[in-house]
């Protein structure tokens, strides 16, 4: 809410002040500051210790055209001015203009675009706004929010939130009279577009469109959201109503150009906060090398547990954000051992992720506000606008992957008017190292774009359907700012599918009707992974204890496997893969399990065929781009020890493979060129491999993407529709040999990033030869060219070819799954860190990783 | 990438877009779903397990041959389509009517019981007094056919059937649309017929027939009609035949209760598929099983309205004692508690899991009258032969009634004793504790004070 500061009322005079415990010594975030700055052997390890100052308040008077009614009531609750960029998004609104407004984490986004509708409520009794959130917490909590403003400016239109626990009656009441709609995005496209005509009232006064969270509708969804609105509008325009649309965002790179392609139309962007922020201090430590020649680094997972003890200690209120679910309920785990000897209540320390049951969460939430939860750990599940209210300090154990998810979260710190601390601790992970070499540049960097494809083909002609079903579609039509031409060719294809019947009008023109007896709604989702959750149900009580979408089961659910869950751990006794249920027990094993994914890419069509890259380069290497099919299938997993990382064990996981199709560039290396090395095969796969690792590195850098986005695999270049044997032992089998690395987007159907990486591939050769020589590494390290493959390749060096064992190839196939790179990184970087085994620096392979991927590149032509 | 390249990505089906887009992976290999496989004869074989290559050419072959050729001419579809064109404000529409005698048998009953069912018999079969003043022989049946069982803007209700007296005739009038976008005539025709009616009635039409009726006004932008009255005999019917019927389809009822047996009757899966064909190109009698089909939905609309009036007309021991059971909770449901006497009295006759209700709640009538003695032999005469689980639950009601109403604590005493399953144990020695007391104390030939 907008409160000028004057107005706050000063902050503990009259606060009671109880006895502080044995471990609350003199508190604070100057305290641990000052503690951290005077130990000499931990202080130099901060690669970054700055003061982003204090931004004062920029305050203006309430617009004079602000419907007194409402004006008054912002009043009666203390605003009596509006920071800069809400008065902004105000005028733009009132005049009609699309808006976004990206402004940062609690500079009061929502008056933003609850003033225009409030507003225009107050001058007609009629208008009607919808509020669209991509979740269903987040939906009701506006919905209260709402109520509040509009019963203290007397205003009787109402505000509904309509999704699928919305009961019957309450959907009626939504239907014929509330004046704000609050839903989301699947309910939208499901359950009200389809039924237009009973909201038809709705449409027809409808003057207002509110997206927040713009941000998250990134890669599928916000293709999806693209195409929901279109059908939105169309529907609209049907029934007469034409709305403004006004989009708020935390930030993005590129918040009007996301909001223009979402919508199709011009967008306004007010971005100039003028919300006062406190100092925050912005930290980045980067855990020591132990190991210089390897590039292994101290766990980055213990480092943040060590910092964040300190300052739960102190009395500071943490939050730490982990990479993957394991990582967060691992630092949960270690958290509450470390602090439990100091006489901490574990109560007090919690984590929060996706899985969770929404029960668990609210209360989590709700014990954040209170602040009976002094410390909480979680996924990005806490970056959307939940509110938990402020904390003191931001811990991010390891780079979220994008500056713009960085300050995100760093967001999530800060009490208006106190200092905050904001800390990054890096992994080994090339984009970590990238950053902690240079940390001033996560001050002020570029911020990441979000990136949509709303003309995807397939979710095109998907909800092309779904409009056609609400409305016939009259040649000549457009759809969004898709051109009627395309349109049309797309509503023939569709007709001769005989989806659609076309019918000619007495204009002349073909009117299209639906024409089958399907609803299509029902059969396209808007999430990749929500709409087939697994249970984990706990055997000794029966109950659900989380959910699990498809995907992640695969990984964290197979039998066997440990499912850690609030700090403890339960195993997989029984997956009923039909049914989607796990049945778990609770077991306390001194290790956790971590699957191993073996990942296949085949070429289903090519747009740009395979063709020399360049004359400078080595004739052998092929360059070309289009769609592929990426299978990926968990075939087995590792047991972990808790504490010191080792690697204690191997299973096997039989689970069905997961595809999906999108789009990728290659770099295809001849069959000469392998030969002409002299190397056995697996050990120059397991180069090109590197290789991989270092170009999708320089490319998630130069396209500013976040490297969970983009995938990456070393195969032969398989031919139309061939399939390889599971074991892949045709990798080494095969002949001719052209081994090919992919890289690709990592959401179904693909956003855009494989063509531009293939325009910039030879720039994208030069950039990761020069990563490769510049690392100070011996051998090839995390940073580099990534984790080397293990025993296996070590024994497989000097084999026969004919001898290898399955185990071993599949070993040597199984790629960390894309977005558990980091996962597999802290796992070789902890592995190594008991100096007595490290894995890669007994092989004789592992020195030749390095010399021999740079050996690549310069057969190729690239570097020299 | 132009959108016709794209295109020819999609498989033939389209049907793509959802196995895969929908949740990042891939429809099972096979699971792709014809949309209409009986029609797909005379198109290119777009599914022939060809190279991707080659089907793509095929595909673009296709494209050329069919802007090549002329379009097929679909301005007349309606050939070989029983019935004939009508115009009205809105321009042409396609009628089917045919008139039906009242004495009609549809199955075991008349079409003329229709007409003499009374707005009050149906207010109280459908549970709204706002009936009563209706005069059902100015109702207007409708049922339709659709091109599918979903509701929302994209089902289209193809084939409008309405029935309504006239004089004593019943005339059938079929509404059948020829090509999507021609509903504006037949939509006007409907809103006629309904604003000359007292009232609609439908089988299930209150959440499927009305509400897509109401979407097609809403898109053709028309206004919808009020129908000053919905009579849903779906609900209804449920009512009556709960007792005797799990299921109450229309055509289940037929057999049941009308019995009447439907021949060579089509699917309703197979109506969408039906009508699809017929829409491009297909001779118009392949309609004719699908009007058929309705009509005779229409003509056993009118003979239950009639069966369901006539049943609740008056108490019957010829019929199904359930039935009259059911006529009876029904009745009491609609506040007539001589008409549920009645009734409850005919099924008393029956088995005990008819008999038992039946008189338990004949004595729940009694009691709101007041006539407890009434009530307690109603009870009583239940109680001589209900199933054993049963019996503390009516000892417990008996008991009450002895206490409270006809103040005999003895009896009362009795009947508590067998009670005690009925309650829980707390409140169950309570009632003998205090029933124990009273009794004793009644026993005495004088007040213990006066010795």
């Amino acid at each position: 809410m907008a409160e000028p500061p004057e107005l706050l009322a000063p902050s503990n005079v009259l606060e009671f002040r109880r006895p502080s415990a044995p471990w609350q010594k003199p508190g604070g975030i100057g305290h641990v500051l000052s503690s951290w700055r005077e130990d000499g052997r931990l202080y130099r390890h901060f690669a970054l210790d700055t003061l982003v100052p204090e931004r004062p308040a920029r305050l203006t008077e309430l617009p004079v055209e602000l419907s007194p009614q409402v004006a008054s009531a912002l009043q009666r609750r203390g605003v009596k001015q509006l920071y800069t960029h809400q008065a902004e998004a105000y005028q733009r609104a009132r005049a009609g203009e699309h808006v976004v407004v990206a402004t940062p984490t609690a500079s009061g986004k929502s008056l933003c675009y609850n003033l225009p509708v409030l507003d225009a409520f107050a001058r007609d009794s009629e208008a009607r706004a919808l509020y669209l959130f991509p979740t269903k917490a987040l939906a009701r909590d506006q919905e209260v929010a709402l109520h509040d403003l509009m019963h203290a400016a007397a205003l009787t239109h109402g505000a509904i939130t309509y999704d699928g626990d919305t009961p019957g009656d309450a959907r009626r009441a939504a239907r014929e009279k509330s004046g704000v709609l609050v839903t989301n995005p699947d309910m939208l496209h499901t359950g009200i577009l389809p039924h237009h005509a009973s909201w038809a009232r709705l449409f027809a006064n409808l003057r207002f469109i509110v997206i927040d969270e713009l941000h998250s509708y990134r890669g599928v969804f916000g293709s999806h959201l693209a195409n929901v609105l279109r059908r939105l509008l169309r529907v609209a325009r049907f029934h007469g109503g034409s709305p403004t649309v006004m989009f708020a965002s935390a930030t993005i790179g590129n918040p009007r150009e996301h909001a223009e392609r979402i919508l199709g139309d011009a967008v306004s962007l007010v971005h100039e906060s003028g919300a006062p922020a406190g100092e925050k201090h912005v930290m980045v430590f980067n855990p020591p090398l132990l190991n210089p020649e390897l590039g292994i680094r101290a766990s980055y997972i213990k480092t943040a547990v060590r910092l964040t003890a300190d300052l739960v200690r102190a009395g500071v209120s943490t939050i730490v954000f982990g990479q993957s679910r394991n990582s967060v309920e691992v630092m949960l785990k270690y958290l509450r051992d470390r602090l439990g000897e100091d006489g901490v209540d574990p109560e007090t320390i919690h984590a929060y992720r996706g899985g969770y049951l929404p029960e668990t969460r609210r209360r989590i939430e709700a014990g954040l506000r209170e602040g009976a939860v002094r410390c909480v750990v979680a996924t990005n599940a806490l970056e959307l606008g939940i509110d938990i209210g402020a904390l003191d300090a931001v811990v991010c154990a390891g780079y979220p992957g994008s500056v713009a998810g960085l300050w995100q979260r760093f967001g999530r710190g800060g009490r208006r008017g106190e200092a905050s601390l904001a800390l990054l601790v890096t992994s080994s992970a090339p984009l970590d190292q990238f950053f902690a070499a240079d940390p001033e540049a996560l001050i002020g960097a570029p911020v990441e774009h979000a990136r949509i494809d709303p003309d995807n083909i397939e979710i095109l002609v998907a909800h092309l359907k779904c409009a056609a079903f609400e409305l016939p579609f009259e040649e000549g039509e457009a759809f969004g700012d898709v051109p009627p031409s395309a349109i049309k060719d797309a509503l023939d294809y569709l007709a001769e599918s005989r989806i659609v019947h076309p019918v000619p009008a007495t204009s002349g023109r073909n009117v299209y009707h639906w024409a089958s007896d399907v609803y299509p709604a029902n059969h396209v989702s808007l999430r990749t992974a929500s709409w087939d959750n697994f249970a984990v149900i706990d055997i000794a009580s029966d109950h659900t204890i989380a959910e699990m979408d498809w995907r992640s089961t695969h990984t964290m659910l197979h039998e066997q496997a440990i499912y850690q869950h609030l700090g403890e751990q339960y195993q997989v006794e029984r997956l009923d893969y039909e049914n989607h249920k796990a049945y778990v027990r609770k077991v306390a094993p001194d290790y956790y399990t971590d699957a191993m994914t073996y990942t296949r890419v085949a070429v289903l069509e090519d747009d740009v065929p395979s063709e020399r890259v360049s004359e400078h380069l080595a004739s052998t290497l092929a360059g070309g781009m289009g769609e592929v099919s990426v299978v990926s299938k968990v075939v087995g997993y590792k047991k972990i020890k808790f504490h010191t990382h080792e690697n204690v064990g191997y299973g096997d996981v039989h689970l069905p493979e997961m595809q999906m199709h999108t789009s990728a560039m290659w770099l295809t290396i001849g069959n000469e060129l392998v030969t002409s090395l002299g190397v056995a095969r697996p050990l120059v796969i397991d180069a090109l491999r590197g290789l991989a690792n270092a170009l999708h590195t320089v490319a998630c850098v130069g396209l500013m993407t976040d490297p969970r986005d983009l995938g990456r695999t070393v195969t032969d270049k398989a031919g139309e529709g061939a399939t390889a044997p599971a074991d892949g032992g045709w990798l080494v089998d095969r002949e001719p040999f052209h081994p090919t690395i992919f890289l690709y987007d990592s959401v179904a159907g693909g956003v855009g990033l494989a063509p531009r990486l293939h325009e910039d591939r030879v720039e994208m050769l030069v950039r990761a030869h020069a990563l490769i020589r510049a690392c100070p590494c011996s051998a090839g390290c995390p940073s580099c060219i990534g984790p080397g493959i293990g025993v296996g390749v070590a024994q497989l060096a000097g084999a026969p070819q004919s001898a290898l064992p399955a185990a071993a190839m599949r070993q040597l196939e199984a790629a960390p799954l894309m977005g558990e790179l980091d996962e597999a990184l802290v796992r070789v970087t902890d592995n190594s860190q008991s100096v007595a085994q490290p894995t890669m620096a007994s092989m004789p392979s592992g020195d030749m990783r390095k010399a021999l991927a740079l050996e690549v590149l310069r057969a190729l032509g690239v570097g020299g | 990438m132009d959108m016709k390249k794209k295109l020819s990505r999609l498989r033939p089906d389209g049907a793509m877009a959802e196995g895969q887009v929908a949740d990042g992976r891939s429809a099972i290999v096979g699971s792709r779903t014809p949309v209409v496989d009986a029609a797909t004869a005379d198109a290119p074989n777009l599914d022939a397990p060809i190279g991707r290559a080659d089907n793509i050419k095929s595909r673009l072959l296709a494209l050329a041959n069919r802007q090549a050729k002329p379009k097929r001419s679909r301005a007349e579809p309606a050939s070989g389509l029983a019935g004939s064109v009508r115009s009205n404000a809105r321009g042409e529409l396609h009628v089917v009517a045919q008139s039906f005698d009242p004495d009609h048998s549809q199955g075991c009953a008349r079409l003329r019981r229709g007409l003499i069912a009374t707005g009050e018999l149906i207010a109280k079969l459908a549970l709204d007094e706002r009936l009563t003043p209706i005069d059902l022989s100015r109702a207007l049946y409708i049922d339709t056919e659709t091109t599918g069982l979903s509701h929302g803007a994209g089902t289209l209700p193809f084939l409008i059937g309405m029935a309504w007296f006239d004089g004593a005739a019943v005339q059938v009038e079929q509404l059948v649309l020829r090509k999507p976008g021609e509903e504006g005539p037949m939509l006007e025709e409907l809103a006629m017929r309904i604003a000359q009616a007292s009232c609609i009635v439908s089988y299930n039409g209150k959440s499927f027939d009305w509400p897509l009726l109401r979407t097609r006004f809403v898109l053709n932008r028309m206004k919808v009609p009020e129908p000053a009255a919905h009579v849903d005999l779906l609900h209804c019917a449920r009512r009556v035949f709960r007792r005797r019927l799990t299921n109450v389809q229309l055509t289940e009822l037929e057999r049941e209760v009308l019995a009447l047996t439907r021949h060579d009757d089509v699917g309703g899966a197979q109506i969408p598929a039906i009508y699809m064909e017929f829409l491009r190109g297909k001779d118009g009698a392949c309609l004719n099983p699908i009007l058929v089909h309705n009509q005779h939905d229409l003509v056993s609309l009118v003979a239950l309205l009639g069966v369901l009036a006539d049943k609740l007309e008056s108490a019957s021991s010829d019929d199904d004692l359930r039935d009259q059971l059911a006529l009876a909770e029904l009745s009491v449901r609609a506040g007539d508690g001589d008409r549920a006497h009645a009734f409850a009295l005919t099924a008393a006759a029956g088995g005990s899991d008819v008999s038992t209700p039946a008189l338990v709640l004949m004595a729940r009538v009694h009691k709101r009258r007041g006539e407890f003695a009434s009530a307690v032999a109603a009870l009583e005469r239940a109680l001589t032969h209900v199933e054993p689980d049963n019996a503390p639950s009516l000892c417990l009601e008996l008991a009450k009634l002895y206490e409270r109403r006809l103040r005999d604590p003895a009896r009362a005493l009795e009947y508590a004793r067998n009670a005690i399953m009925a309650e829980p144990e707390v409140a169950s020695a309570r009632r003998i504790e205090r029933l124990t007391r009273r009794a004793s104390r009644l026993a005495l030939p004088f007040p213990a004070e006066f010795e």
